[in-house]
């Protein structure tokens, strides 16, 4: 049984680690392709004259003095298109991001704006407040990530280096380089409207560096300027579940427990919260603890959710109090539930990410039932309350409207050239969230698959410590067992409470109410696992 | 020998069926060792009650009434509270009574319409309950007896229209369906007894028993605890 111990364990230092607050595309760094060359290649070029500006960019002044903003953009896309201009594409593009933002194409501008900063955020550093705010408006705040990581120390004002500051953390902290993000976090000014969110991030890349008590700190300050901020009930729900786990890393199971409780009951975070809970009381060798959370889980509300390390850890509880016909029982049933679910998953880890990304995207846009697409609540549950999916998926859907406008003016060569830089955009994006969906498929498929090799073992465990039990019970008499368990059990119940026997009955609104009181049926001779 | 043999007889007469029936209940987890411990999603202790409703007095031999009112109560606990009730209403003729003002019988029935009252009010609910709506849906409620005293004020239907300020004694029952923390829908059975002084009949009988028994359904908010 000590592997289901293993696997829980693990299984709960992983979700530690997924860091629900911080979150961005991994991809945003990665578009670098057909760019211009780094600031050091065009450090070696001499500094271009007055003169040599104005031949360059002589005839789209003349043309911006007019008001033809289209044809300002044609001759500034021009520029940057021309390999002997490479010391102007760092202006060209962010001048063009200008043009493109009084067109009314922010995500074009934002576009445009992220190439110059990539180009030369030296030369155009002024441009990086204007890019955030861009980004905030398309809701695609991970494409800049990448090009701050890289220029934290741009000379801009305090309030956008801190902004920077957050965004190059996020990128750090996504890149696993977790000594970079502590170190970036730190210029995250108090007054930062994101300052919550870098202190709650902070708590996490201390969590991932394993200094579970120092994350403690950030998360409580995070929680406490949050609520000050009014960042709302999700926020608080976050910080909570991450506090939570930072007591339960640091082995401080009393107030993790407090922490999980703290998890608002209407959250999404809830049945999560719950279980992990159950490890702490489980930790506590509080056995009846568990499978009282437990008990939720094991409901049939709960039968299209993914828990299964829930069913195992109840087993498990079960098996410690000598509950082993019980035991027995769940985890045939757990091998009979969890089988059926490893061959879905496996079936849809097949599949091509664009395919899971546009599921998902059924599944939150679908009006009716029958249209929400072929991902499995299990699945789309993780994801359809996820910032970063949204924050994507809004983003996709602001780039598909732009495209969809500029179709208008396509004889323009700007116009061409914003809709291919969106579509590139739009399909990393596709791709980065199709294929979180899917290694997700293919993690729980993978965890499945050890989960139900190693029940095969805990079920052989499990029929012979019965066989011992019904033995024992057989040669000393069931008297001694029965007196056991028949030791006054009432519970007190405080003020404002209701006591409901149970009655084998589920009920949506006791969900996460049960209290279990068994005795340990353990006969003498036989160690009782607490 | 006999003994002992009537001894074993006996002894398997007993075990048999016994041991057929048996099941080794050992490591199992039994009903009775769960529990359902759930904080009190919607209590009434220290709050105040208010709300409106309206009903029918359909069970009257000759009237049928609209009425509708307004009440407030306040909640000492989860269990007792007090209020106040003022109904208002109109009582029409019902079929009953156009029957005997017809041609076959031509006789006007000495009724008494409602007009409204006013009722002090003591509410005992101790049941807390909760009920499933199609398998989903969990709606909790409490079942409330209630006894009130107070005035209700009636009219002769007959031309002299005289009226009448009958003492009032309201036995009632009813339920709090739950809609949240602040608001619940109310139903409500009451059977307001009269005494009824009637100036014409006086000589004959001045004093008559009433019942006026009501049906009423109400919508009520729950104010903070205080």
């Amino acid at each position: 049984m000590s592997r289901l111990r293993t696997s829980g364990w693990s299984a709960v230092a992983a979700v530690l680690a997924l860091g629900l607050v911080a979150g961005t595309p991994a991809e945003a760094a990665k578009k670098k392709k057909d760019r211009p060359s780094a600031a050091a290649a065009e450090a070696e070029r001499p500094m271009p004259t007055m003169e040599e500006r104005q031949a360059v960019f002589g005839e789209v002044d003349a043309a911006h003095r007019e008001g033809r903003k289209t044809q300002v953009a044609d001759l500034l896309l021009a520029i940057t298109q021309a390999p002997e201009h490479a010391v102007f594409h760092a202006e060209a593009y962010a001048r063009l991001g200008g043009v493109l933002e009084e067109l009314d194409l922010p995500y074009a501008a934002l576009i445009a704006y992220e190439r110059a900063l990539s180009a030369d955020a030296e030369g155009v550093s002024s441009v990086a407040k204007k890019a955030i705010a861009l980004a905030d408006e398309v809701g695609d705040t991970a494409l800049l990530e990448g090009v701050f990581a890289a220029n934290v120390g741009l000379d801009v004002d305090d309030a956008t280096r801190s902004r920077m500051a957050y965004l190059a953390a996020r990128e750090a902290h996504h890149q696993g380089n977790y000594g970079t993000a502590m170190a970036i976090l730190k210029m995250v000014q108090e007054s930062d409207p994101f300052y919550p969110e870098a202190k709650a991030l902070e708590g996490v890349v201390s969590a991932l560096q394993g200094r579970h008590e120092s994350a403690l700190a950030p998360l409580l300050v995070a929680q406490a300027t949050g609520r000050d901020r009014d960042k709302g009930e999700k926020f608080d729900n976050i910080i909570n579940l991450n506090i939570a786990r930072a007591y339960f890393a640091a082995e401080n199971f009393p107030r993790a427990i407090e922490y999980y409780q703290a998890v608002d009951r209407g959250s999404s975070l809830w049945p999560e919260a719950q279980f992990e809970r159950a490890w702490a009381h489980f930790r506590i060798t509080d056995m009846n603890g568990a499978i009282g959370v437990l008990h939720t889980h094991a409901s049939p509300f709960f039968d299209d959710w993914y828990f299964p390390e829930a069913h195992l850890l109840r087993i498990y509880s079960l098996f410690l109090v000598c509950k082993f016909p019980e035991a027995g029982k769940e985890i045939n049933a757990f091998q009979e539930h969890y089988s059926a679910v490893r061959t879905e998953l496996s079936s849809l880890g097949a599949q091509e990410p664009a395919w899971h990304f546009e599921q998902m995207r059924m599944h939150l846009e679908a009006k009716r039932e029958k249209d929400k697409g072929e991902l499995p609540p299990m699945i789309t549950r993780v994801f359809e309350d996820e910032d970063r999916f949204n924050d994507s998926l809004s983003a996709v859907r602001k780039a598909e409207d732009e495209i969809k406008r500029l179709q208008n003016i396509a004889a323009n060569p700007f116009a061409a050239a914003s809709a291919d830089w969106m579509q590139e955009r739009r399909g990393a994006l596709i791709v980065a969230e199709g294929k979180r969906i899917r290694e997700r498929i293919q993690r729980r498929e993978a965890e499945l698959q050890q989960m139900l090799t190693d029940a095969e073992i805990s079920k052989l465990d499990i029929m012979q410590m019965e066989t011992q039990l019904y033995q024992m019970a057989s040669v000393k008499g069931e008297a001694s067992l029965e007196a056991r368990r028949t030791v006054d059990r009432k519970l007190r119940v405080k003020k404002g409470w209701r006591y409901w026997p149970w009655e084998g009955e589920y009920w949506a609104d006791e969900l996460g109410y049960y209290r279990v009181t068994a005795k340990p049926e353990c006969p003498a001779g036989m160690a009782q696992g607490e | 020998m006999l003994r002992t043999s009537l001894l074993l007889l006996t002894g398997l007469l007993t075990a048999g069926p016994a041991l057929a029936q048996e099941t080794v209940d050992v490591g199992v987890l039994k009903n009775e060792d769960i529990a359902v411990v759930q904080k009190l999603l919607y209590s009434k202790e220290e709050r105040t009650e208010f709300g409106a409703y309206v009903g029918w007095m359909p069970f009257d031999a000759y009237t049928t009434t609209p009425m509708a009112g307004i009440h407030v109560a306040r909640h000492l606990s989860e269990t007792l509270g007090f209020g106040v009730q003022l109904g208002g209403g109109y009582s029409l003729k019902n079929s009953a009574y156009k029957e005997l003002e017809g041609p076959a019988y031509g006789v006007s029935p000495d009724a008494y319409r409602y007009l409204g009252s006013i009722m002090l009010d003591a509410q005992y609910s101790p049941i807390y309950a909760k009920m499933s709506w199609q398998g989903n849906n969990v709606l909790h409620h409490d079942i409330y007896g209630l006894l009130g005293v107070g005035m209700t004020v009636e009219q002769a239907m007959l031309p002299d229209n005289s009226m009448a300020f009958a003492p009032t004694l309201g036995p009632g029952i009813g339920a709090r369906i739950f809609l949240n923390d602040k608001s619940m829908l109310k139903i409500q059975l009451r059977d307001d007894l009269l005494l009824e002084q009637r100036k014409k009949t006086a000589d004959t009988q001045g004093t008559f028993l009433k019942q006026n028994v009501s049906i009423t359904v109400g919508f009520s908010g729950l104010g903070a605890r205080q």
